[in-house]
């Protein structure tokens, strides 16, 4: 995505947020980090979240159900929650998504694993030297590292007795930069682990106890750091240490090759856990699972061949496949695949590696038969690498994908999509949207295109009673658009509801789900992104706006030279009584050829607004999206209209049009 | 070992006590060069004779002995130097004391005129004058509005220089002797930097004959100096025998051999030692050995000049010789006539160990166990034990961290730790340190992922890396090489940028993780040499340029010659910095100057202990080990009248103040304190710290480097008055020492008495227990006080002002 456009949009939608949805949203719970006694796949979940602004606390949701609150104390707190229930039968072990669900708003998500490992509550805070905590050898544990203050476990081995220890905290969004040390009773190190490849900055390791007795599990962050961001949660037992699948990102019910830390690889079964985000385990009766994550993709990709470590050697690739996955298996390796184009065909070529969870930093080369190059790319805005060419003839050409430093082993891979006409992406920067009670709430998405002009048409699928959404038609021109929820007389006066926005391409026909795309991490924010790699967007009832707006008609239809008009009337509460002036959300440039709006300033109730089409006006249908603005003293409130379909047709396609009606 | 000791006993007993020249006889005499050819009536040969050539009586008779032709139309001899007269051959003679050499002369070509040469023989003259040296015309800016390439590194900038500038108003074609580039050197005109010549000798009679003949280049064709030998290339003057005639042959690309010694510079390495003159006479000074470097234009060669007096009352005592540390070590006393100190205690031994190899001072409960050892082995097992224990790994990964720049402004605060972690377990695994540089040298990928790569990280260009990685890992200051060819030393600007070409690839990116940057090797990006605009290709020193295929890292093409046997800096740069750490003064001092000018103080020395590190697959485990289970290693720093003023040859230990890091932690350990520093836990020690702390103003006054140089220069131990006011009454000592949570009031609270805690003290401080004297004295202060704990607590302040605590010894 390009960057400055990208920017625009979060402008935008920040200005929309802080005018018209923050008010609405301002109870949200603001989450720091959730401790779990249990979070237990096909058993138990108990769970205290900590933040602020916790009123009203309804449930913990989760992409397999909600854990209901448990108020603990005389009086709700408003910066602990508490969740007590079950988690259902078809959870794995894994990384959750879940978000503290109040009457006023949702969290922003946080990320817990599900493990099938007995949950450890110490009773102490584990900080002393040497340890009074002595570890279950299977257990895991949730907790936070206070700044400089490493936690310290005991742990009693046998002699010869292997244990295996892995820390999430990277991987669930934390500020811990993890180290893990083993040492023996007076302080010597026998195990260190710091940055295990695949892991995203966390650390596992395996030891074996040379002699019997008690060891000393330290945990910290590598500089010292500490805070109630800095959670963790740590695992330790005999359960397979997981650095990653191959591939990272698949159907569900496909298989992946686990990695493991020599570059061993187990097969495992992907489950569904979001829908996005899935999980690969390896179990191990009775000592847990190790268990990888896996990005949901609409295909299994087609997995490179060993040896294509040049041009003769190439993995061929049949013609319109969407995917290919290839890991770098050795230092230095150099995956060739051969492609079959056609002349004027536009290919994209976007690499997938370091945000879904593989070390790798790809550089991806497209030569032609006579091995011409004819692009490279090694960071392209938004993803580690991506290609955008129009192949000049019909032919074979050879695609090359090598790790830029030349490094290689088990976890170092890549996925790459192949697209054959060009390439739209649609993303959305929101995450939760407040809909108001009779009025309209929009979700602004992005649109990407590279070499596709082609239209694509938003719908919005999972929405509550009484919340209506109008496809949104997104023309060749528009880079952003408005997918308008409108809240009706049937809608509950509360909901929380997790919504999917799809983009058809209507052209082919083809659905792909609108990405979140999250806004720019903040400094020292973590990059794992792939539990992040979601496509829902909450809904949640919010009470009436300053002001709401409505169109009188959903659907105008204009001739190339014609004109529509739409009345469009506000309701107003309270004292917001000024002026509003009605406008295209969209940027005039981006609006359909030939299509101009006239949008007067609304003194009070009504006003109407003009759509002019000139002759350059091309038939089709569109969708138009309008929004008002007030202003009183420093407040300024923009609120949307709902979506506009404005469909141009000819006049002969109207009389058509008109006399099937008739006939029918 | 045993026959080693035999042997050098023989020698004491077959060696006469002293000598004295001036009584000795000449028994014999030798000319040096023996034979000789004379081209052109412009050519001369200096000689220099040598009476007793094999005796250990051998002086120099250059100045002293008549010289004859035997035929003086075809040469003769003036002041020792022989001209050519006429063609043909002769015999030039030499007597002394009865005693007659001879050399053979050929005269050829006497009546062909052979013009001066500018490459090797005006720019020649003109750095043996000094007019293009850094002070003078050579400085960037020139002097006086006159400027020449420093010590004529731009031969085509000051040839135009000398012949067009200003119209050519420097130099009179017709009258030569008129010119202003004689006059002023000659101080016939006013000349800012005083008289730089003489008429009619030879650095004269060069420049006029050039300014006669036109000023013109060097014809094609015309030979090339290819090196220069100084001849004798050693020698070992005793008592009397206080001067050496040198001599400067010329080899040129013709394959004729010149006396070049007029036109040639020279310089001592210690003129406390030996001065030389500008005709090559070396000079005793004092006693010892002084190299002395001759220089024409960038060919150099050195002499190893050892001036001797014999000692009254000397008596060489073979001291016990436990390996060939100390065979090499006591070889070189025995010849320079010093006698070495006796073993230090078994407290001193296990103070200075603890302290060389773990930077901390030994507990008390090691000190009670070693004290009580009495096994004859217990001195090797304690420098096994403390090898094998991780405080050895944090302690010399300190010393890599200072030098790798490892600070947070270079590597960022999470990158500080990263990194030093790597360094703690790459000094921890003992990796091989030929396999450490390779790492660091060819580091790729993410920083955080692979900690090496901060090696690129702190070099942020190749200038940087080129400077660096050539201090580090070659021992070679090559920085001036950047501006210009080095005025010392052998290395080139084609040297320097053909290194940095190796480096200037590399690029640099952030990457979505904090703080990381990855690290990577570009496919494009040339070095240009900025004097010749020459596109440089990889260059390995002493070897020359290399094609690297275009998909090769050229970083790894350096690292592989760098890190092989064969290389001939690697080894020696980092045995001698070991040697450095572990003994308190390297080989060759400063440890990363290596050049011929500072040559080591014991070279078979050095080369054993490479040797050594090689066949251990470059472990600093057992180099260390090696040195420390050394006689050598294990000497009192107790001097006695015959090392009282060695500073150089290793006779006696080397007294050092501890560092900053060492000290206070010491202090910390003294008094039972920790000190606190931010962002770090409770109970970090200085020597742990991975970035040096901000404003902690004991630390800086003690000398702790920022970090920012990799040079061990960084580190300052030179003492000053700060340092007096921290240990006098500075808030860390004062502090610590009256915290009622440290040592003191611990002790008191436990009961102990005055004498134990006393004995606690020095136990912890100086491992070993106090002489009764002390004890009274400590004793004598308390029972003077009115205040018991106030009274300990002063003989704690003593115990840590005292100079046994600050320093090792």
């Amino acid at each position: 995505m390009h960057r400055t456009h990208l920017s625009a949009i979060r402008l935008l939608s920040a200005a929309l947020v802080a005018g018209s949805l923050s008010p609405l949203n301002a109870q949200a719970p603001a989450l720091d980090r959730i401790e779990c006694t249990s979070f237990a796949p096909n058993g138990s979940a108990k769970l205290t979240a900590y933040g602020k602004g916790f009123k009203n606390i309804l449930y913990l949701w989760t992409p397999v159900g909600r854990i209901p609150y448990q108020q603990t104390g005389d009086k709700p707190s408003e910066t602990e929650a508490s969740f007590e229930g079950t988690l259902p039968d078809k959870a794995v072990p894994g990384i959750y998504e879940v978000r503290v669900v109040a009457d006023g708003g949702i969290s922003a998500p946080h990320f817990l694993v599900a493990d099938d490992l007995p949950f450890f509550t110490p009773t102490d805070k584990c900080e002393a030297d040497p340890p009074t905590t002595i570890l279950p050898v299977a257990c895991c544990l949730d907790g936070h590292i206070d700044p400089l203050k490493p936690k310290r476990f005991g742990l009693s081995l046998q002699q010869d007795q292997q244990v295996n220890i892995d820390v999430f905290a990277r991987r669930l969004d934390s500020r811990l930069d993890p180290v893990l040390r083993l040492l023996t009773a007076d302080g010597r190190e026998l195990a260190f682990a710091d940055d295990t490849p695949g892991l995203s900055g966390d650390a596992q390791l395996s030891f074996t106890a040379p002699t019997a007795g008690t060891y000393t599990l330290e945990l910290r962050d590598v500089q010292y750091s500490g805070g109630g961001t800095h959670y963790f949660h740590l695992r330790v037992g005999g359960f397979s240490l997981i650095q990653g699948s191959y591939p990272r990102r698949t159907s569900i019910a496909d298989n992946v090759a686990c990695v493991g830390p020599d570059s061993e690889t187990i097969d495992a079964a992907v489950s569904p856990i979001g829908t996005s985000l899935s999980g690969a385990a390896v179990t191990n009766s009775g000592l847990g699972s190790g268990f990888a994550m896996v990005a949901v993709a609409p295909g299994r990709p087609a997995l490179e061949q060993e040896p294509n470590n040049d041009r003769e050697s190439a993995t061929p690739v049949a013609t319109d496949l969407p995917a290919v996955a290839g890991r770098f298996q050795t230092d230095g390796d150099i995956d060739w695949f051969r492609l079959s184009g056609r002349q004027q065909q536009h290919l994209c070529v976007t690499a997938y590696t370091r945000n879904v969870g593989s070390p790798a930093d790809v550089v991806l080369e497209l030569q032609d038969a006579s091995g011409k190059k004819l692009q490279e790319s090694d960071d392209s805005a938004g993803h580690d690498a991506q290609l955008s060419v129009v192949l000049p003839a019909d032919g074979h050409y050879f695609l090359s994908v090598r790790e830029l430093s030349g490094q290689g082993g088990g976890s170092w891979t890549y996925d790459l999509d192949l697209e054959w006409a060009g390439r739209t992406e649609v993303t959305t920067t929101v995450d939760t949207v407040a809909v108001p009670a009779g009025g309209t709430a929009t979700i602004p998405v992005s649109v990407n295109r590279l070499g596709s002009s082609n239209p694509v048409e938003l719908t919005v699928e999972g929405l509550p009673d009484g919340i209506v959404s109008v496809p949104v038609v997104v023309s060749d021109k528009q880079k952003t658009a408005f997918v308008a929820l409108q809240s009706t007389a049937a809608a509950p006066t509360a909901f929380h509801h997790q919504l999917h926005v799809s983009a058809r391409h209507l052209h082919s026909d083809r659905k792909t789900p609108v990405l979140f795309s999250p806004p720019a991490p903040a400094k020292n924010a973590p990059v794992y992104e792939l539990p992040r790699l979601r496509t829902g967007i909450f809904a949640h009832a919010a009470a009436a706006a300053e002001y709401s707006l409505l169109p009188d008609v959903a659907l105008v239809t204009v001739e190339p030279g014609g004109e529509a008009k739409i009345t469009i009337t506000a309701t107003r509460t309270g004292d917001w009584n000024q002026p509003i002036t009605l406008s295209s959300a969209v940027p005039a440039a981006e609006l359909p050829t030939g299509i101009t709006i006239s949008a007067p300033e609304m003194p009070k109730t009504t006003a109407e607004v003009v759509l002019k089409a000139d002759g350059k006006a091309v038939p089709g249908r569109y969708s138009i999206s309008l929004q008002g603005t007030l202003k009183k003293d420093k407040t300024t409130i923009v609120r949307p209209v709902p979506t506009i379909t404005l469909e141009i047709r000819t006049a002969d396609e109207k009389k058509a049009t008109e006399k099937k009606a008739t006939d029918e | 070992m045993r026959y080693i000791h035999a042997l050098l006993t023989c020698c004491v007993v077959a060696l006469p006590s002293s000598a004295a020249v001036a009584d000795a006889a000449v028994e014999a005499l030798k000319i040096s060069p023996a034979e000789f050819t004379l081209v052109s009536a412009r050519s001369y040969q200096q000689l220099a004779v040598t009476a007793n050539p094999e005796a250990r009586t051998i002086f120099d008779a250059s100045a002293a002995a008549e010289f004859q032709s035997l035929n003086e139309k075809v040469a003769v001899v003036r002041d020792g130097i022989v001209y050519p007269v006429g063609d043909g051959q002769t015999e030039i003679r030499a007597t002394l004391g009865g005693r007659t050499a001879s050399a053979h002369v050929t005269v050829r070509e006497v009546a062909k005129h052979e013009p001066v040469v500018f490459g090797t023989e005006v720019l020649a003259a003109l750095t043996k004058a000094g007019c293009n040296m850094g002070a003078c015309h050579g400085s960037p800016s020139g002097k006086g509005g006159f400027r020449l390439s420093l010590r004529g590194y731009d031969p085509e900038l000051d040839l135009l220089t000398l012949r067009g500038e200003f119209f050519n108003r420097r130099s009179n074609l017709l009258k030569p002797e008129e010119s202003l580039l004689l006059r002023k050197p000659l101080m016939v005109v006013a000349h800012g930097g005083g008289q730089r010549l003489q008429p009619n000798q030879p650095v004269y009679n060069v420049l006029k004959n050039w300014i006669a003949e036109g000023m013109r280049a060097e014809q094609e064709g015309t030979p090339v100096l290819e090196r220069i030998k100084l001849l004798p290339e050693a020698r070992v003057l005793r008592n009397d025998a206080d001067r050496q005639q040198l001599v400067v042959q010329g080899y040129f690309s013709d394959g004729s051999v010149r006396d070049v010694t007029p036109l040639t510079a020279f310089d001592s390495s210690d003129e406390a030692v030996a001065s030389v003159s500008a005709s090559a006479m070396v000079r005793r000074e004092g006693r010892g050995e002084a190299t002395i470097l001759a220089r024409y234009l960038d060919r150099m060669s050195t002499s190893q000049i050892t001036f001797l007096t014999d000692r009254e009352g000397y008596d060489w005592q073979p001291p016990e010789i436990a390996e060939s540390v100390d065979q090499l070590v006591f070889k070189k006393l025995y010849q320079l006539q010093i006698q070495p100190s006796d073993l230090c205690s078994d407290s001193d031994f296990l103070r200075r160990a603890t302290l060389d190899l773990t930077g901390r001072l030994p507990t008390v409960e090691e000190t009670t166990a070693f004290l009580e050892d009495t096994t004859e082995s217990r001195r090797s097992a304690v420098i096994d034990r403390l090898l094998a224990h991780d405080d050895y790994a944090r302690f010399w990964s300190l010393k890599w961290a200072d030098l790798l720049r490892c600070n947070s402004r270079r590597l960022t605060s999470t990158g500080v730790h990263k990194f030093r972690r790597w360094l703690f377990d790459v000094v921890r695994t003992d990796m091989p340190l030929n396999r450490f540089a390779h790492e660091l040298l060819t580091a790729r990928g993410s920083t955080q992922h692979n900690p090496a790569a901060n090696y690129w990280r702190a070099s942020r260009d190749e200038i940087d890396a080129t400077e660096t990685t050539a201090q580090l890992f070659l021992g070679i200051r090559i920085q001036c090489a950047k501006c210009h060819n080095h005025p010392f030393e052998k290395w080139t600007q084609d040297d320097y940028y053909g290194i940095a070409a190796a480096f200037h690839r590399v690029g640099r990116k952030a990457t979505a993780l904090p703080q990381d940057e990855f690290i990577f090797v570009k496919d494009t990006g040339e070095v240009t040499q900025p004097r010749t605009g020459q596109t440089m290709k990889v260059r390995l020193l002493l070897q020359g340029s290399v094609d690297v295929p275009a998909d090769q890292d050229r970083r790894a093409v350096f690292a592989d010659w760098l890190t092989a046997d064969t290389n001939p800096f690697f080894a020696r740069s980092v045995a001698n910095r070991i040697w450095g750490h572990v003994m308190g003064r390297g080989i060759v001092e400063p440890v990363d100057d290596f050049r011929d000018s500072n040559p080591p103080s014991n070279p078979e020395l050095l080369n054993f202990l490479v040797q050594e590190l090689v066949a251990s697959n470059y472990s600093a485990k057992h180099l260390i080990r090696t040195i420390m289970n050394s006689r050598v290693y294990q000497l009192s720093s107790e001097r006695n009248t015959f090392n009282q003023d060695d500073e150089i040859y290793f006779s006696h230990a080397t007294t050092r103040m501890l560092t900053a890091e060492q000290l206070l932690d010491a202090i910390c350990d003294v008094t039972g304190v920790p000190e606190q520093y931010k962002g770090m836990p409770a109970g970090t020690k200085a020597i742990d710290l991975v970035d040096p702390p901000d404003g902690h103003k004991f630390l800086q006054v003690f000398g702790q480097p920022q970090r920012e140089l990799a040079c061990e220069c960084e580190r300052s131990s030179d003492s000053n008055l700060s340092q007096a006011l921290q240990l006098i009454n500075g808030p860390v000592v004062h502090n610590k020492v009256r915290s009622e949570q440290g040592n003191i009031h611990r002790w008191i609270a436990a009961g102990q008495s005055d004498r134990q805690i006393i004995s606690q003290l020095y136990l912890t401080a100086l491992s070993r227990e106090p002489a009764e004297q002390e004890f009274e004295t400590a004793l004598k202060h308390i029972a003077a006080s009115e205040n018991r704990t106030t009274a300990l607590e002063d003989v704690a302040w003593a115990v840590i002002n005292s100079k046994e605590f600050l320093f090792q010894h």
